[in-house]
């Protein structure tokens, strides 16, 4: 079947025909819900979440307006649903940051990531993204995963560019950190 | 490599993950249900409304310059048409105008006829089916 833009499905729905959205749901199931797991780290939460969004997103078909492309504004409905059930969970654990990674040691835990397999590279790394803050999950995500531009995740995020740049800066500082405290025997033997 | 490519690299290595395979279906079946209590309806950028008031204006206009047209004797056609509005020759502009009401004029009676009483059917053709649709 020939796939139609995303504008083209969004005028069909506004005409009436609601089986159009099943098309951008097929689309976006798969982003959406791998952006709200990393913000939620909890599968049905993260599910959830991710069809909240496709329903307000849905309702307020209406007011998007084609300025920005409908994955940008829609992933800005998946972002602040999950932030917001991030919020309204009880006893949100709050972490202070405190980055003390050397740019020497940046190199050494990237050489020793380097040299790992893939399956020891995938688990450590998603121990350390585990121990990484929701937001800082999905900056990361999105930047590095998803492809997304620094203005579309500013847009997504409700930050600046030069904010998100930052944040996505120190984000990156962060894991390689959290890395290098799991990985501190190989950096050792590498050293 | 760059530090921003090697990050990407690894990123990408991990395990994309994947919503149950029912939450397609889940998500529709709650649109479908937003659907029916509060259906989307479709409102085109300009009316019915809008369309039947700028059709009545365009009659109206076509009407009065037919018969503004009609009313003036030959001769003063002619002579207006040779002014000019800064600059603007109006006889060049008023001559298709000028034209076509001719051939309206020349239209005979029964053509005129039968064409008016194709558009009061249609005309009352619409009314009737709005009638019988509320």
């Amino acid at each position: 079947m020939e796939k139609k833009t995303d504008e083209y499905y969004i005028r069909e729905i506004l005409k009436g025909d609601s089986g159009s959205f099943s098309q951008l749901v097929e689309k976006y199931s798969h982003l959406a819900f791998s952006l709200s797991m990393k913000i939620l780290n909890q599968r049905e939460d993260a599910e959830e979440v991710a069809q909240d969004a496709f329903i307000k997103a849905y309702n307020s078909l209406s007011s998007f307006q084609s300025s920005s492309t409908f994955k940008t504004w829609f992933f800005r409905i998946v972002y602040n649903t999950a932030i917001s059930r991030l919020r309204s969970r009880k006893n949100i654990e709050v972490k202070i940051d405190d980055i003390k990674i050397t740019d020497v040691e940046i190199q050494a835990t990237e050489s020793a990531i380097g040299q790992l397999n893939t399956d020891d590279r995938q688990k450590y790394l998603q121990i350390g993204l585990d121990r990484l803050e929701p937001d800082e999950r999905a900056l990361l995500k999105m930047y590095y995963y998803d492809d997304f531009s620094m203005d579309e995740i500013s847009v997504i995020a409700g930050l600046t560019v030069s904010n998100v740049k930052v944040k996505i800066h120190r984000s990156r500082k962060k894991l390689l950190q959290e890395l290098r405290f799991i990985l501190k025997d190989e950096i050792i033997s590498i050293l | 490599m760059s530090q921003k490519d090697l990050m990407k690299e690894w990123l990408k290595e991990l395990p994309s993950e994947q919503p149950s395979p029912d939450f397609k279906v889940k998500v529709m079946q709650r649109v479908m249900s937003e659907w029916t209590l509060n259906p989307i309806k479709y409102q085109p950028i300009i009316g019915k409304k809008g369309w039947w008031t700028m059709g009545l204006i365009a009659f109206l206009l076509t009407s009065i310059l037919f018969m503004l047209h009609s009313s003036l004797p030959a001769e003063t056609v002619v002579v207006s048409q040779s002014n000019s509005f800064y600059g603007i020759d109006l006889a060049q502009l008023f001559a298709p105008v000028g034209a076509l009401f001719e051939k309206l004029n020349n239209i005979s009676p029964a053509v005129a006829i039968g064409a008016l009483a194709i558009i009061a059917l249609w005309f009352f053709d619409q009314l009737f089916v709005k009638t019988v649709r509320r």
